[in-house]
């Protein structure tokens, strides 16, 4: 165990230090960062109402809406001198989510990391080889800053590029492979392909990022012939290593020392008892650049306080059970119906009607964008109907960094339910 | 000329809705042609009586559009599509489709052009037979 002192903790002393970390974040957060203090005062709390973590719950909620509404730095908590690292979420239009780490939050990051990767074995004798992308997304630094932390060799792979992925897998002999479960399926088919699954020395996979089935992780296991194990975190709250899986691979262990959960009813806002599925709420008690209160991630799952066979005592969640909105993982990038939208509207001749497909092909998800045909887009040259196509593609690349399959579809082919059309269809199985 | 272009999702049955709703308005089609794709196709067609066409395809929300293309006599012997060919070798032919009906040993061929009225300059200069809408429709 890479904090056996923190991971065995009784409930109850894990409670009194969630209890005087909480406490002192809202206090500071209060006297320092006019949002939280006008969203306190807006709901009628001050600091002397929080005295232990039980009182969370007279916090207010935040969303992601708030967070982008204060961009660039309207979360800050310290001086701009003090923050050493940046990152903002993917796939999103106007305003992204910032979030701003200082040294001490990149190294409570890295701890995060260091047991999630340590509760599967990494050592400072392990390889692990990052393919998750690095940049301002927080995948591949976050098991980087991990990885280091343990004195593991990292290396820096971020994505793409499966022809090299492969050939480093075979050179460096990683036991570790962390990327994103898509990917690592479209690895494992390649490195089938190339006949090499034996020459590899992978053991483990950490991944995550975006939902994926049972299912899957049997195939991936099967043909890579590794553990393959869910990572959960996100950009919000840190970034990768909010949760984990140990070897038992049953739900996550949550690092609730430094993110506290918890579970609510999305449409009224109470907290629900363990075992109760609803919304995944988030606090960082210890984080200091851009610190949340009770960040609403509009993930469903539920939460467990049992003990798990591995020893640890933490509060473990749920592999993640769905969205409280219609928000689409395309690839570890989100996409909301609406910014599609958005996207196609502001070509000339767009109808608002279109449908969203969404499939796994070949183990990549795939997006296809049906759009509905008008007298303003059409023309009788396949050429420039093609060219419309390729626009409206262009355009979704441009604002999303997706790639988008666009189908030119008749008038009301789109089936229009209740005067609204059903917007996505998913046929992934997760 | 005017020629009737109809957006058409590339699958079964969809021909058959616009061929059905124009013949419910007793719409006789003379001629047509389909241009596909993988994901769409495009019906090209002459009718007799294109305003009566457009308006019924639009009621029943058919995207459609109006385009112009010129409709040339070619003898129907050996070597007659060849000559016509030749005189606008210098042109741009999007496409061309021949009409269904034939009279007097001649046939007569649909060219769309990228450039219209320079093919219809050629052709006169040339001595071709271009029919017009009326012409075409009231001699088949
Ligand atoms: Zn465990």
């Amino acid at each position: 165990m890479w904090n056996e002192k923190i991971e065995t903790m009784s409930r109850e002393e894990k409670k009194k230090l969630q209890s005087e970390r909480l406490v002192a974040q809202v206090k500071k957060l209060y006297e320092t960062v006019p949002f939280y203090k006008k969203r306190m005062d807006e709901k009628g709390v001050t600091p002397a109402d929080i005295q232990s973590i039980e009182d969370i719950s007279k916090l207010p909620f935040m969303t992601k809406d708030d967070l982008r509404e204060v961009y660039p730095h309207g979360l800050l908590a310290v001086k701009q001198e003090d923050i050493v690292e940046v990152h903002m979420s993917s796939g999103t239009t106007g305003k992204p989510v910032v979030m701003e780490y200082t040294r001490k939050d990149i190294d409570d990051w890295a701890e995060a990391v260091a047991r999630a990767l340590a509760m599967n074995g990494v050592s400072s004798s392990s390889t692990i080889q990052v393919s998750y992308g690095y940049g301002l997304f927080t995948g591949g630094f976050g098991i980087h800053h991990g990885g280091q932390k343990i004195g593991a060799s990292v290396i820096p792979m971020s994505g793409g590029n499966t022809k090299k992925q492969l050939q480093v897998l075979q050179d460096f002999q990683p036991e570790y492979l962390a990327c994103t479960p898509s990917y690592a399926m479209y690895l494992a088919e390649a490195a089938i392909e190339e006949g090499i699954v034996d020459k590899l020395n992978l053991k483990y996979g950490i991944f995550g990022a975006e939902p994926w089935s049972e299912a899957m992780r049997k195939e991936i296991e099967s043909k890579l012939n590794i553990k393959a194990l869910d990572i959960y975190g996100l950009t919000e709250i840190s970034g990768p290593g909010v949760a984990m899986e140990c070897e038992y691979q049953d739900m996550l262990h949550v690092a609730d020392d430094l993110f506290y959960p918890e579970i609510i009813n999305p449409e009224t806002g109470e907290v629900l008892p363990f075992g109760e599925k609803g919304e995944l709420v988030f606090t960082t008690l210890t984080k200091e650049g851009t610190p949340v209160l009770r960040y609403r991630t509009k993930d469903i799952t539920f939460l467990s306080e049992e003990k798990c066979k591995c020893g640890r005592t933490t509060i473990r969640m749920h592999r993640l059970m769905g969205r409280t909105d219609d928000m689409l993982i395309i690839r570890g990038v989100n996409v909301f119906p609406s910014q599609i939208e958005e996207v196609l509207l502001k070509i000339e001749g767009v109808e608002p009607h279109y449908q969203l497909v969404v499939e796994r092909k070949g183990n990549l998800d795939t997006l296809e964008v049906q759009v509905e045909m008008s007298d303003k887009l059409f023309s009788d040259s396949v050429g420039k109907l093609e060219e419309v196509a390729k626009e409206i593609e262009r355009n979704l690349y441009a604002t999303l960094s997706i790639h988008a399959k666009i189908t030119l579809v008749e008038p009301k082919s789109i089936p229009r339910s209740e005067g609204k059309a059903k917007r996505v269809i998913d046929k992934r199985t997760i | 000329m005017r020629q009737i272009s109809v957006f058409l999702n590339n699958e079964k049955g969809r021909l058959e809705k616009i061929t059905g709703l124009l013949a419910e308005k007793q719409i006789d089609i003379k001629s047509l042609c389909i241009a596909e794709t993988e994901k769409f196709g495009i019906l090209r067609m002459i009718v007799n009586n294109v305003d009566e066409a457009v308006a019924v395809l639009h009621a029943n929300d058919v995207v459609c559009d109006i385009a112009n293309v010129l409709a040339v006599e070619v003898d129907d012997i050996p070597g007659g599509l060849n000559k016509v060919l030749t005189v606008f070798s210098g042109l741009n032919i999007e496409y061309m489709y021949d009409f269904l009906e034939r009279t007097d040993k001649r046939a007569v061929m649909i060219f769309k052009f990228s450039e219209l009225d320079k093919a219809e300059k050629i052709a006169e200069e040339n001595g071709m037979v271009l029919l017009s809408e009326e012409n075409l429709l009231n001699k088949v």
